[in-house]
């Protein structure tokens, strides 16, 4: 019962962080969207022409808020506050400009000229502004503590200037420590709303009014009707509810422009130094790892990642390039003690570069010829469905809530992870589901041997990433060595994201060689491979034939293989016509310098060597 | 000789055709060859004057049984290779990839007494002109042989559109393979692709079946490939129901969603075959923007009541499995907001603070149903920082149900009731529900369309283990993933979800392996052989084509041996198929592969005989 209580009250306090932000009127924030407000004007004028006006005032207030609130709570102010204790130089540098463009942003909405009125009639009304830029003001009576908020004083017209001036002086100054709730309040969630939350709740709020009102039903009939009929053949009438749309159409994608929240956040490198930035919430791992490399001058590689370290379950993961990295980080609890760390890990692809200790199953590692190896990943990411790597075996499996570990016999499907109960054999259909994968991700745990008395410290750990703390819906599974457990991860990874992992180690490639080549055209040295290191290694294993590389292959035309393939026929035939005893046995020879495997990679047309 | 006085004779056209001798060649019936070569001298193909030779036409009709269960009366080639003659078929039922089907010999017919009444109907397409057929194009998306009257229309539909689920007795009914050995059996009836059918044994109207027969799906364009796409499809869904492949229950479950949703999408939306990308692109977009406005009058007023979110409010009950109380259900005022629930003491105290609110984005989302029992039970599985949370709402009725499922279910995926799928998602929850409500009022044979036995969804050996309604909650589950695909997308799926089993593409020949006693599988895949122990099941050995150097067929003891790098040689001899089936298996395969990812629309003939032809080949 003290738990649900508890739980009443955190909920509750969101509630009121709304209620605060409601009801209040701004007139000023008009401006900002005087650019939409003409077309929306335009459209109203239809919706109301012959009604009754109903007056504004009687609306409900409009509420868009969930996502905020959630937002500005789950993120971890951790890692800033730690920052800003530290007196460390917090990048404001980077920041600031950041902040700028932002600024710049907001000035040119404002810029615009406005139409007050409809605003009002419709009903909008945003105060989210106001509460937090006094917030980040850091006057520390504003904000009385957690679960009786009271209302913010409200400052008219803070500029972005003033409060980036305030925040510098303040953290230089080192007043920040001396105002812990202050120090807690100057978050970056609340910086990153105070230059989203405005455009946001206005999305919020007018794109529902978009969806729901804009069109009169006359319009939407139309539309229906015509839906599917050339435009020729439209009458007047059709052709200017088309048109009609076709501007909601545009209206609706530039405030999908204007509603990307921004984040500060805070990276931690190898060396114990970290990094401030802030990332779009549009941006993919990919993307912010591009502009992190390009500011911390490191060496291009594309084992550059970021990853997730959650300390308090001693596990971590590394971010798929194609992830959105700011829905990750908003799982993070708000006192979270998780770092997002930017090092190198040869994991992170390892299984794209040495396939064949991944894809086949085999127990032992090997090594397998560069275009072998390519010819295996076409085979395996190229074709319409990603095959799953045939991973089963005893595995150890934590009981619940319990440091003891049980043998288990595991088996991995595209469907999910499966154990073959107890009793029974290894037929698919009595396969028990262990997990489906679509609302888990893979972890690596660290260290638990100690931790939970794991027979090997080879585990893995399967939960739902907003899980932050112990919770019976997280499962440890423990391997006999970090071979297996590499497998096991890895294949887990092509089950869960199947051919965009592919997609994601090509492009990082891609990009890994367009540094070198900046690169090598600077220090002006010659390219000595290292961009396209598959390739003569291969070349001088296979030397037998030809030396063309595989580029070379794949460009080679359908109609020269045929003629090559029907002289390696003959020739075939010849060996098995001559010295051979069989009377009638039909030969076909496939010579070791071609490798079957060039025409499994379903690039290049099979045998086009020579 | 009989003049034609009456008006009762056949048309003018199939006379002209009776006429036209030029598809009739000559048939050495004791040498069981055909004398193709007409420039060739009777000397040259060595006959003597007691030779018996046949003139007869080449094509001649053969009643095809497609995959989709329909068999088809057809005239086809019975002097080419069987390649060619599949080819042909191909070309006909306007398929694309001939290379990928083969003909295969039908299960002897066991029954016959009992359902000779219900012999399937032949649908009959001998008079197809062959000669249109060489040059396909598209009329109304069809080609034209089929655009010529509405029974032919209709027989395209047949082959392009996805049939509804067989009844659950049907299923039963067919045979069913028990083990590989079964498996391997059927393997042994494919046809020699590089003989002619007359040479292999196929008489004029025999039956054969035309099935994919290589694993290895090239370029499948829905656009195109509209009978090709749908006959896969059908063979997979077979593959299932039969067991032909296995798979897991939750594997199941999802196929039988996926063959639900199927079969409504194609009853419900006739097939537009001219597909326009410009015209798709509007249409969504119009759809995006389109208004869903409920209620019959337009006034003022209601216009401004749509115009807040449409907002869901009223008593449910709901229940916290994981607290530690003795409460059961306790009723509240819910309210359904953007992505969130909230609840009230009551509906006069909703203005005021909620006892809570619940976020429902990323949660998962189970439905628990029994309409008999009128048991209305939504599942959540809450994610949070200290684990997942269980909840649970009770409804009233279907419609509250249908109303709150389809809330959470966009919730979950963070769309809001605004969500233009809201009333679609709504509609399949409910018709979901009818489907279960039918099957459990009685036995009574109401052949509605709506109602569909889950029974005919899944394998036989679910009759057995789940009653219709027991099923219904399971699949309905698996539904919701599916729901909102469209028809292509859904076949697509289940074809992608069938190619990522892990025994897919396997066919099965048992062999005897060089030194060794007892019979063994020899599994063929698209990309590897695989050795298989008979007596446990277990893979005993896997080998890449990749790493495959050459292979020999010894014709004369029916033996094969292949070289792998590194010196691995393996040699066996073949139980339950010809050699040759092995050999054009292997080479088969080899030949998928080289098709080049630049779409070419010809096809190397010469390479697949080359391939997987024997020593007459060459």
């Amino acid at each position: 019962m003290d738990q649900l209580s508890d739980e009443e009250v955190e909920i509750r306090e969101e509630e009121e962080e709304e209620e605060e932000d409601s009801d209040k009127e701004d007139q000023d924030l008009d401006k900002m969207f005087g650019a939409w407000l003409g077309e929306l004007d335009k459209l109203t004028q239809s919706l109301d022409d012959g009604r009754s006006e109903r007056p504004p005032q009687e609306k409900p207030p409009l509420r868009q808020e969930t996502n905020i609130a959630n937002f500005s709570y789950r993120f971890s102010m951790y890692n800033i506050n730690e920052a800003l204790n530290q007196r460390e130089n917090v990048d404001l540098d980077a920041l600031m400009a950041d902040l700028c463009s932002i600024e710049q942003e907001l000035s040119t909405i404002n810029a615009k000229p406005n139409s007050s009125g409809s605003m009002a009639r419709l009903g909008i009304t945003d105060t989210k502004v106001r509460t937090i830029i006094p917030l980040v003001a850091g006057s520390g009576t504003i904000r009385a503590p957690a679960g009786q908020h009271g209302r913010p004083a409200l400052a008219s017209n803070f500029s972005l200037d003033d409060i980036t001036a305030q925040l510098e002086k303040r953290v230089r100054g080192g007043q920040l420590e001396a105002d812990p709730r202050f120090s807690e309040l100057w978050s970056l969630s609340s910086v990153s709303s105070v230059c989203s939350c405005d455009s946001h709740r206005f999305t919020g709020t007018l794109s529902f009014f978009f969806k729901h009102s804009y069109l009169d039903r006359e319009t939407s009939l139309i539309l229906r009707n015509i839906a599917g009929k050339p435009s020729h053949l439209l009458t007047k009438e059709e052709q200017a509810a088309k048109l009609k749309a076709e501007n909601i159409r545009v209206a609706l994608e530039k405030i999908k422009e204007a509603q990307v929240k921004k984040l500060v956040i805070r990276v931690h490198l190898s060396d114990e130094s970290s990094k401030t930035m802030m990332v779009d919430e549009r941006q993919t791992v990919r993307q912010v790892l591009d502009s992190l490399l390009e500011k911390s001058h490191c060496g291009y590689s594309a084992d550059w990642s970021l990853v997730e370290t959650i300390s308090e379950l001693q596990m971590e993961r590394i971010f798929e390039d194609h992830e959105n990295l700011v829905e990750n980080l908003l799982n993070w609890t708000r006192d979270s003690q998780n770092r997002l760390m930017f090092t190198e890990r040869i994991e992170k692809y390892a299984l794209f570069k040495n396939p064949q200790n991944y894809l086949l199953g085999r127990k032992e590692t090997c090594e397998m010829a560069e275009r072998n190896k390519e010819a295996l990943l076409e085979e395996c990411f190229g074709g319409s469905s990603v095959s799953v790597p045939e991973m089963e075996g005893v595995l150890w499996l934590k009981e619940d809530g319990k440091k003891s570990w049980k043998k288990r016999y595991f088996l991995l499907r595209a469907s999910g992870i499966y154990y073959v109960p107890k009793g029974k054999a290894k037929a698919s259909r009595d396969l028990a589901c262990f997990l489906q994968l679509d609302h888990v991700n893979v972890y690596l745990g660290q260290d638990y041997k100690s931790k939970y008395k794991a027979p090997t410290d080879y585990c893995m750990v399967l939960k739902h990433p907003q899980i932050q703390k112990k919770s019976q819906y997280i499962k440890y599974l423990c391997c006999d060595d970090v071979r297996t457990l590499q497998q096991w991860i890895n294949s887990i990874r092509i089950a869960k994201y199947g051919k965009q992992l592919y997609i994601n180690f090509q492009e990082a490639m891609r990009r890994s060689e367009a540094a070198y080549d900046w690169s090598s055209l600077s220090s002006s040295s010659i390219k000595s491979g290292s961009s396209s290191s598959s390739l003569p290694e291969s070349q001088s294993n296979h030397s037998s034939q030809s030396d063309s590389g595989v580029s070379e292959m794949t460009s080679s035309g359908h109609t020269r293989s045929q003629s090559v393939v029907s002289s390696i026929f003959s020739d075939a035939w010849r060996r098995g016509t001559q010295g051979e005893v069989r009377s009638c046995s039909h030969s076909v020879f496939l010579p070791s310098s071609v490798c079957l495997c060039s025409a499994f990679a379903h690039v290049s047309p099979l045998l086009s060597y020579q | 000789t009989k003049e034609p006085q009456t008006i009762t004779g056949p048309p003018m056209s199939n006379y002209l055709i009776k006429q036209d001798w030029s598809d009739h060649a000559l048939w050495w019936e004791q040498k069981q060859r055909w004398l193709l070569r007409t420039a060739w001298t009777l000397e040259k193909y060595g006959i003597h004057a007691d030779a018996k030779l046949v003139f007869m036409p080449q094509h001649k009709p053969l009643r095809l049984g497609l995959p989709n269960g329909i068999t088809l009366r057809l005239r086809v080639c019975f002097s080419n290779p069987v390649f060619q003659t599949v080819m042909g078929i191909c070309r006909m039922l306007n398929i694309r990839h001939p290379e990928e089907l083969s003909l295969l010999r039908p299960m002897e017919e066991k029954k016959k007494k009992k359902d000779k009444n219900l012999a399937p109907e032949i649908y009959d397409l001998t008079e197809v002109p062959l000669s249109s057929v060489s040059r396909p194009c598209l009329y109304n998306g069809m080609p034209a042989h089929f655009a010529d009257s509405p029974e032919m229309e209709a027989i395209y539909k047949m082959l392009s559109v996805t049939q509804p689920p067989p009844a659950p007795e049907v299923i039963a009914k067919q045979y069913r393979p028990a083990s590989v050995v079964d498996k391997a059996h059927i393997n042994g009836r494919w046809l020699d692709s590089s003989r002619c059918l007359l040479q292999q044994g196929i008489q004029e109207n025999d039956k054969l079946w035309l099935r994919f027969k290589y694993y290895s799906t090239y370029d499948m364009d829905p656009k195109y490939d509209a009978v090709r796409l749908t006959q896969l499809y059908e063979q997979a869904r077979w593959a299932i129901l039969l067991e032909d492949i296995d798979c897991t229950e939750e594997e199941m479950m999802l196929f039988g969603a996926l063959q639900y949703h199927i079969s409504k999408v194609a009853q419900s939306e006739p097939q537009i075959m001219s597909n326009n990308p410009a015209m798709d692109d509007l249409d969504s977009a119009l759809q995006s923007l389109e208004v869903k406005m409920e209620g019959e009058g337009s006034s003022a007023s209601d216009l401004l009541e749509n115009m807040t979110a449409p907002e869901l409010t009223d008593y449910l009950k709901i229940f916290r499995p994981k607290r530690l109380t003795l409460k059961g259900y306790k009723q509240y005022w819910f309210k359904f907001q953007d992505t969130s629930i909230s609840y009230f003491k009551s509906k006069e105290e909703s203005i005021g603070e909620p006892i809570q609110m619940i976020n429902l984005k990323g949660c998962e989302v189970a439905p628990d149903v029994n309409v008999a029992a009128q048991k209305f039970l939504i599942r959540l599985l809450i994610p949070a920082p200290e684990g997942m949370n269980e909840v649970y709402l009770r409804c009233e009725n279907e419609q509250q149900y249908a109303q709150w499922m389809a809330g959470c279910r966009l919730a979950s995926k963070g769309k809001t009731l605004a969500d233009s799928s809201f009333q679609s998602e709504i509609q399949s929850i409910r018709s979901f529900l009818a489907m279960q409500k039918t099957n459990s009022s009685s036995s009574s044979a109401n052949a509605s369309e709506e109602s569909i036995n889950t029974h005919s969804l899944v394998s036989p050996r679910y009759h057995k283990k789940y009653k219709p309604k027991q099923l219904t909650p399971r699949i309905l589950d698996a539904y919701q993933n599916v729901a909102q695909l469209s028809l292509t997308d859904a076949l697509m799926r289940f074809l992608q979800i069938w190619q990522a089993l892990p025994d897919f593409g396997l066919s099965y020949v048992v062999v005897r392996f060089k030194g060794s006693r007892k019979d063994e599988v020899l599994g063929i895949a698209p990309n590897r052989l695989i050795r298989i122990d008979l007596s446990v099941g277990d893979v005993v050995k896997t080998w890449r084509y990749n790493n495959m150097k050459q292979w020999n067929v010894n014709w004369d003891i029916r033996q094969m041996a292949i070289e792998f790098e590194g010196n691995v040689n393996i040699a066996f001899s073949c139980v339950t198929a010809d050699c040759k089936i092995v050999h054009e298996f292997i080479g088969g395969y080899i030949f998928m592969s080289t098709r080049s990812r630049e779409k070419s629309e010809t096809l190397n003939e010469e390479l697949f005989h080359k391939l997987t032809g024997g020593h007459e080949a060459l």
